[in-house]
């Protein structure tokens, strides 16, 4: 019996605990610098979740750490001296926050932080402000030890936290009874060693929270038990583990997520809950029931992106997507992104020709590339993720939807992601105004948007058009395998372009690429070639009297009569970015010559003699350089025709009678 | 049976007045050529040589238009400006004919047509301006009264209700300030009616007269102006699709659409003189009805006290 109980017992154990947390990857993808195990309960009254948070977090440098930092994201929210809101003006994306009623505020507390072994941490945490001295932001945390966290020693802290959600307007909160809750505990910062980035010593990396930053982190497992009133439909980063329904009227949803550097989650009683399923990816849909019939509109939308990553990128080694469709008054949630747990966003009754909630899932999955595997620092180097990112979501958007259709396509007006996404770059006041390569926080006169997802999405289009795209293929699949997991930097990024392009095309752009990105992404300079004239010069050939041999030969006019014209085609650089062009050349006799120019002089000249006259001419025929800001400049012809303006002109006077025959309604 | 009659007679009268439309179409066409052909050679000077554009004449490019708009978009943006000017200069145009053509369905001594047009024109213009503002005016109370309003309610709904919950009381605000939009428009027409029949410089009297004859025969003048009103709207609808089906991208087509548009524009303008055409007869039938003109009762109403 005795022998029984104790085998029983023993099996208990081991059966609770494959029961409680349930192995994802057998094998690891990731270095796991940190563990949570984190139980907590929101108050869906209060706003506010009362939680306790057990972190592992290992050392994997050679430093002996003394201090531990965290970022306490939350009280971004907390008042209006608040890095977050000073920088922001108290909006985020055109919305605003409600400032008036006091539940709208947000933070969080540490109510207490041990180390295993009994050291009692609360009161050395002190509040820091890395970035700009505010001593008002109390969003990054530092914690000195008594004891140091030595070379590949685990600490473990045990620290429980009350966190007040805001009336979301900045990614996370509540609106009513939905409920998104991201960066809502205390989360470690990553700790940088030579290796890592730009590092050439240890040292924290842990910003405060910035208006136009998002984030960054350390992989992790983590496993989080929530507990709220049960008729909430949840849905979380990772995978479900159980859910048990307590005595309370509350039920406790276990998640467990592993390789991934954040955990959000969501709640509201109305979703409206669709299950499918690409390859062994589970799609959880939760839709607000106003949206539900745009369901086959995500769901397309989603898995024509996993299987172009899949076939263009790298494989997505998770076992679970979920996407979460807000209701309108918690649109600030809408459009973003956590690992394996995403945010679209669409409106009632949206028309299939504005693409609205398409366009938001490809983007938002297509994160999980970059925010979520590269992992890259979202502070310092935001480009990597969202511009990367766009760039490949109008890849995909384009190729699942029409490059002239994809963004939008009703009443006969249509354009395309990647048109719209470069029209984000070209079409700015000053497209000079700063460069990509900016820490998030230095955007100081605006143009955050545009240069960190639009620009870059058009530099990496640049240079696709130069080194053509296999060759690109190549490029982003070798940084994705070789880096995923690891944080890179952007010089990680270019060594990689250097490696690729010179094995596929040998030194025909130079010893390496850096000078392409001196230009574009240090640079501020803009691209614009202008194809300034085309002249034809009919010449009668020689005339009069030459020395021929010691005889002379009188010529008077051509000699079988046929025309015989100089051409010249003028090619100006009118931007300081050089890069390489072609110049497409057409004859009126419909001969065409292609000339390729390095693009470095102010102008070009081409010139050519014969018996037909260029008729028209274009740099870059095949659009390879979205960069240049001006393509109407980019051709010439010298046999003008007006049918366009005609019909621009009818329609003009057209519009103008309407507009004067509205004026007069008011009589 | 009797709006029928009343759309037969004023349309009629409109008929009858076919040349007074056309002199209106025609300064219409001709302010509205000015403008365009000035754009076209602007355009045709500048650009005629950048092939690119000629891209836009098969059909909408958001690339060659994005990029003209960013780089020589100011050209556009002046002619905007001046579309707006030209439409309020066109508020004043209005208010000019408007007595034209009501001394016109009123009838003169004066053989021709156009002189009487004109005269009538002329002779109605200050008091029609003076009735133009005022009704501009309580347009704009009402309407900031509205607004009020529905904001509020708005924006106390959108803290906690869903899309269509919002939906609907943006469709009832938008409603509500149509119906009154078009009720104040009738008022206006009425007035204008009151002025001409009774040769009055009164204008706020005519005003209060053409409130109460609406109000009174409400059943009758909202949807005598509704039905009409339907024309223009029907012809819009009919415009897009033509528009979407033919296009522009040919001289021929060009040249079809340009035909079609001048139709479109030659009706929109048939219908609004149909429309105060029917209200005329309309209100003489009322007259008819009575024994004395409503300003004379007034009249009578103060000898009395």
């Amino acid at each position: 019996m005795k022998t029984y109980r104790i085998t029983f017992f023993l099996s208990a154990i081991l059966f609770s605990g494959m029961l409680k947390a349930q192995i994802i990857f057998p094998q690891p993808l990731s270095q796991r610098v940190a563990g949570y195990n984190i139980s907590v309960k929101l108050d869906v009254d209060k706003k506010v979740l009362d939680g306790n948070e057990i972190l592992h977090w290992k050392n994997y440098s050679q430093d002996e750490v003394k201090e531990l930092q965290f970022h306490l994201y939350l009280n971004a929210f907390k008042n209006t001296n608040s890095t977050f809101i000073k920088e922001s003006g108290g909006q985020l994306r055109r919305i605003g926050f409600d400032t008036k009623e006091e539940k709208s505020w947000g933070y969080i507390d540490i109510l207490s932080m041990k180390r295993s072994g009994g050291e009692n941490l609360t009161n050395k945490i002190k509040f820091i402000q890395p970035d700009d001295n505010n001593k008002d932001d109390q969003t990054v945390i530092s914690i000195s030890l008594g004891k140091p966290v030595r070379p590949n020693e685990e600490i473990q802290l045990e620290i429980n936290f009350k966190s007040k959600l805001p009336r979301v307007f900045a990614r996370t909160g509540f609106a009513g009874d939905y409920f998104l809750v991201g960066q809502w505990f205390p989360k470690i910062g990553v700790y940088e060693y030579p290796g890592i980035r730009y590092a050439e010593k240890g040292q924290w990396n842990c910003h405060q929270f910035h208006s136009n930053s998002e984030f960054y982190a350390d992989f992790a497992v983590y496993d989080v038990n929530i507990t709220l009133p049960s008729k909430y439909i949840v849905g979380a980063v990772g995978t479900l583990q159980s859910k048990t329904n307590n005595s309370d009227g509350t039920s406790t949803h276990h998640y467990r997520a592993e390789d991934v550097i954040d955990f959000a989650w969501t709640a509201s009683p109305y979703f409206k809950v669709v299950n499918d399923q690409w390859q062994n990816v589970k799609i959880k849909l939760m839709l607000q029931p106003e949206h539900f019939d745009q369901a086959e509109r995500h769901i397309r939308a989603l898995k024509s992106s996993l299987e172009y990553f899949d076939q263009n990128l790298g494989k997505y080694p998770y076992t679970t997507i979920t996407v979460v469709d807000p209701p309108l008054i918690g649109m600030g949630s809408l459009g973003m992104e956590y690992p394996t747990f995403i945010t679209s966003g669409t409106l009632w009754k949206l028309p299939e020709g504005i693409r609205i909630p398409e366009i938001v899932t490809v983007h938002e999955f297509g994160h999980n590339y970059f925010m979520a595997m590269l992992a890259t620092n979202e502070f310092e180097e935001a480009f990597l993720d969202e511009g990367f990112n766009q760039y490949y979501e109008t890849r995909i958007m384009d190729k699942y939807y029409g490059d002239k259709n994809s963004l939008v396509d009703i009443c006969g007006y249509h354009a395309g992601d990647f048109e719209y996404t470069r029209q984000g770059y070209v079409g700015m006041k000053n497209p000079k105004l700063a460069e990509i390569y900016r820490k998030t926080w230095e955007y100081t006169a605006g143009g955050y948007g545009s240069f960190t997802y639009d620009k870059t999405a058009v530099m990496l289009k640049t240079l696709e058009g130069l080194v053509t795209l296999p060759t690109m293929n190549e490029i982003m699949k070798t940084y994705f395998e070789r880096w995923k997991f690891k944080h890179p930097c952007v010089k990680d990024f270019i060594a990689i372009v250097n490696e690729v392009v010179i094995k596929n095309h040998g030194r025909k752009f130079g010893d390496n690429m850096n000078w392409f990105f001196d230009e574009v992404l240090y640079g501020s300079d803009v691209c614009d070639y202008k194809l300034a004239s085309i002249s034809n010069q009919e010449v009668n050939g020689p005339m009069g009297i030459y020395d021929s041999a010691g005889v002379k030969k009188t010529f008077k006019q051509i000699e079988n009569g046929k025309s015989h014209y100089k051409s010249e085609v003028v090619v100006y650089r009118m931007g300081e970015v050089k890069l390489l062009v072609e110049v497409l050349i057409h004859f009126e006799n419909g001969k065409e010559i292609l000339e390729k120019w390095n693009g470095q002089a102010r102008t070009a000249e081409f010139k050519y003699e014969g018996q037909s006259k260029v008729v028209w001419a274009k740099v870059d025929p095949e659009n390879k350089i979205p960069l240049d800001v001006n393509l109407v400049n980019n051709s010439l012809t010298t046999e003008p025709e007006s049918g366009v303006f005609v019909k621009y002109a009818t329609k003009f006077l057209f519009w103008m009678e309407n507009v004067m025959l509205t004026f007069s309604m008011l009589f | 049976m009797k709006l029928l009659n009343v759309y037969t007679e004023g349309f009629k009268k409109t008929f009858g007045s076919l040349k007074i439309v056309t002199i209106i179409y025609g300064i219409t066409l001709l302010i509205g050529i000015i403008f365009s052909s000035s754009f076209n050679s602007i355009m045709t000077d500048n650009f005629s040589s950048r092939n690119m554009l000629y891209m836009l004449f098969r059909d909408f490019d958001f690339t060659v238009y994005s990029d003209f708009m960013n780089n020589y978009g100011d050209i556009i943006n002046s002619f905007t400006s001046i579309m707006i000017w030209f439409g309020m200069f066109y508020f004043f145009f209005s208010v000019f004919f408007a007595g034209g053509i009501l001394k016109f369905f009123e009838g003169s001594t004066i053989k021709s047509k156009t002189q009487n047009f004109f005269a009538g024109s002329s002779k109605f213009f200050f008091r029609f301006l003076r009735l133009g503002i005022y009704v501009l005016l309580i347009q704009l109370i009402i309407f900031g009264i509205i607004a009020l309003i529905f904001s509020a309610i708005f924006n106390n709904a959108s803290k906690n209700s869903a899309e269509p919950a919002l939906f609907t009381i943006l469709m009832i605000w938008l409603a509500i300030h149509i119906i009154f939009f078009i009720f104040l428009s009738i008022v206006s027409d009425y007035a204008k009616i009151i002025l001409v029949k009774e040769d009055s410089k009164k204008v706020w009297r005519a005003l209060w007269g053409s409130f109460k004859f609406t109000l009174k025969k409400l059943y009758l003048t909202y949807p005598l102006y509704i039905i009409l009103s339907i024309v223009p709207a029907v012809l819009f609808i009919l415009y897009f699709w033509l528009d979407s089906a033919i296009g522009m991208h040919s001289g021929l087509t060009i040249l079809l659409m340009f035909l079609i548009q001048q139709i479109f524009i030659w009706v929109r303008l048939f219908a609004k003189v149909w429309i105060l055409g029917s209200q005329y007869e309309f209100f003489n039938n009322h007259l008819a009805e009575r024994t004395k003109p409503l300003l004379t009762q007034e009249i009578l109403m103060n000898e009395e006290m």
